[in-house]
């Protein structure tokens, strides 16, 4: 088991003859990503690498049964290529764009509220259940299959973080990277219930950071719904109030959102806040064996 | 990017929202123009240009009633820091004869990713006291995406606030123009703060705040041309986001904005402070780092430079080939103290390049940690 995506999730990837989606496309493959659908307006009857390309995402859709969608496509296109993707239907559509403009994700924010689609992203790795989907950019090394849920606002503490945890035996269920950017599509929140019904779920690790209020209304949902150990590895505590600190969403906006109170929400629904990835580890690893 | 007041208010006129007569200043040929666009009788504000709350009451911002006077204001002004902000440039205004001082506010509510208007008839410059002693006296707007503010609501929202009635037509008057330059220029905050009211019942925006989303601004010529004037937006340009943190002594490299910021925090714990903050995120090649190592060069207060790296897709041997050759063309002299972490992606590689090369390199965050605290040591 696993959340989102599996072996048996069928892939369709936006911009796939390009030169990021070619490279990370043949990466996918090789970890066992099951693809079957590329989509690049004007290359529909092309192949590549043994995947047939169409002209838009609608036609992958009527012609391929897909349910997922990877997007590798430049800012001022992207909006538009996850509003299609959000229009054809499908369960998961991932944006790894990084630049998106916001009030383009304000009209796709909007298209999402009565939809049943999870977007992954803007600005995120992506996601990935090791071994058998890679829906992303992430290195698959640092990667292994195992019992953790891992969300992330950040790709590169994800990384740190993933590796630590296969190196010490603790392998991911699924990993899940939210992005950076002020307005994301799925939240923590969002994605709590999801490991929290998943079997194969053992322990829940957060990544998160200064700014917006996903880690408040995260801590919200676990308090009321989650039975399972969650530890939360905080970044942004010396970052000096109203100041963006590279990702547009560690904005510190009106009283909430400081590390403080990010921080006080999650004690009090009983999760664990660290500070270093190897404190995490551990910290995963004593409540582990505590619960059961 | 965070626009300068007078930038703001440049937008604001293209949108016809009324803003005080002035002119922005550098030098004495400049004030005698805004003297003689003002006009004695209402001359004048002096008013220091940085991006930071607060001026007024650090004394940023001097009446005057001569152009002599207005010379010393400028002249005082000009070189000063205002928490921590070099002052370059002083915008010189007329005298408004105020009656009272309101607020217009649109920002993006990242909880319902959706624009929210605040106004409020205690404007000034204690508006976020004002916000936590008087919730009631600032009025809130969720606004639906729409492509105008519905004027029925805006009575409503201005009538509750205690608004006299004579001002509610030039009030959302001025609100519609402002939603629309927010929606039109990409807007993340469009603010005016204070809105004044003059003794002969005319609104004046008296000061303006404007940040545009960096993303749209390949959309957006107009403020594009205001990029060269900020050196976080110059140095986005090659790659590297920089964040001033204002004060600090170390200089933090990283890739990726998460790592960067756990960085500083760890730096933090060890009882330093971080100066700014540099990801590489977009700029892994040499003139990449050859940007963000002359900003650390030219930094006074960076005392030490920490970088940590932990690289997913991003070699560990590209980054250092090319931090060698950032560093070969200082003519090889890159002289303040520096650690350094490779780890990840080519790691061996990377660090056995940066060893050949005379540096000390770590793979592990411990290590790193701990040859900073020494450094430290050492250094004091």
């Amino acid at each position: 088991m696993s959340i989102l995506v599996d072996k048996d999730t069928r892939v369709a990837v936006q911009g796939i003859t390009g030169r990021q989606g070619s490279f990370h496309t043949r990466l996918m493959l090789e970890e066992g990503t099951n693809i079957v659908a590329g989509v690049v307006p004007g290359k529909g009857g092309q192949i590549f690498e043994g995947i047939p390309v169409y002209d838009t995402i609608l036609e992958a859709r009527l012609k391929q049964d897909i349910n997922a969608s990877i997007g590798f496509i430049p800012p001022p296109f992207a909006a538009q290529s996850i509003l299609d993707a959000i229009d054809a239907g499908l369960e998961v559509v991932v944006s790894i764009t990084d630049g998106i403009p916001i009030h383009d994700m304000l009209k796709v924010k909007d298209e999402l509220k009565d939809k049943r689609t999870y977007l992954i992203g803007p600005n995120t790795p992506g996601l990935i259940t090791p071994r058998q989907a890679k829906l992303g950019i992430m290195p698959s090394k640092a990667f292994k299959p195992g019992c953790i849920g891992v969300i992330s606002r950040s790709g590169s503490l994800s990384y740190e973080v993933c590796d630590e945890l296969s190196k010490a035996n603790l392998g991911q269920s699924t990993v899940v990277g939210v992005g950076g950017d002020s307005i994301p599509g799925t939240t923590f929140a969002d994605l709590i219930p999801l490991f929290e019904a998943d079997s194969e779920t053992k322990g829940i690790a957060i990544v998160g950071e200064i700014g917006g209020v996903a880690e408040e209304k995260a801590a919200k949902i676990i308090k009321e719904f989650c039975s399972k150990p969650v530890v939360a590895l905080m970044g942004g505590e010396s970052a000096p109030p109203g100041k963006a600190m590279g990702h547009a969403g560690a904005i510190v906006t009106r009283g909430k959102g400081t590390f403080k109170s990010k921080v006080e929400a999650f004690r009090d629904a009983g999760v664990r806040v660290v500070h270093k990835p190897k404190d995490l580890v551990q910290a995963l690893n004593s409540l582990l064996s505590a619960h059961r | 990017m965070n626009l300068y007041e007078y930038q703001a208010k440049e937008i604001f006129a293209k949108y016809d929202i009324p803003t005080p007569r002035g002119k922005v200043v550098d030098g004495r040929s400049d004030l005698q123009k805004a003297f003689e666009i003002i006009g004695k009788d209402k001359f004048g504000m002096v008013k220091s240009q940085v991006l930071t709350g607060g001026r007024g009451k650090a004394g940023g911002i001097k009446a005057v009633d001569t152009l002599d006077q207005g010379l010393d204001a400028m002249q005082g002004l000009i070189g000063m820091k205002i928490k921590g902000f070099p002052v370059e440039r002083v915008l010189v205004e007329e005298r408004l004869k105020i009656k009272n001082e309101y607020f217009i506010s649109i920002t993006l509510d990242p909880e319902e990713s959706l624009p929210v208007l605040l106004i409020s008839p205690k404007g000034g410059m204690d508006i976020e006291e004002v916000a936590g002693e008087y919730p009631e006296a600032i009025g809130e707007y969720v606004i639906k995406l729409q492509a105008d503010l519905p004027s029925f609501a805006m009575i409503e929202l201005v009538k509750n606030l205690g608004f006299q009635r004579q001002l509610w037509g030039d009030l959302i008057n001025i609100t519609s123009k402002l939603y629309r330059a927010f929606c039109e220029k990409e807007a993340t905050l469009i603010e005016i703060n204070p809105l004044i009211e003059t003794v002969d019942g005319k609104l004046i925006a008296a000061d303006g705040r404007l940040n545009v989303d960096d993303n749209a601004l390949f959309r957006q010529p107009d403020v594009s041309e205001y990029k060269q004037e900020f050196k976080d937006m110059v140095l986005k340009g090659k790659g590297v986001d920089y964040v001033d943190l204002d004060s600090g002594e170390v200089g933090v490299l990283c890739v990726g904005a998460g790592m960067t910021m756990l960085t500083m925090d760890l730096v933090a714990h060890l009882g330093s402070k971080a100066r700014c903050f540099l990801d590489m995120s977009h700029g892994v090649n040499p003139a990449g780092f050859k940007a963000a190592l002359d900003l650390l060069a030219s930094e006074p207060d960076i005392k030490y430079v920490l970088v940590n790296m932990f690289g997913g897709l991003t070699r560990m041997d590209e980054i250092a080939k090319s931090i060698l050759e950032a560093i070969d063309k200082f003519d090889g002299k890159f002289t303040k103290p520096m650690v350094l972490r490779l780890q990840g992606t080519n790691a061996d590689k990377g660090q056995e390049i940066m060893r050949e090369a005379g540096y000390q390199v770590c793979s592990e965050l411990e290590d790193l940690l701990d040859r900073f605290k020494e450094m430290l040591r050492e250094e004091k």
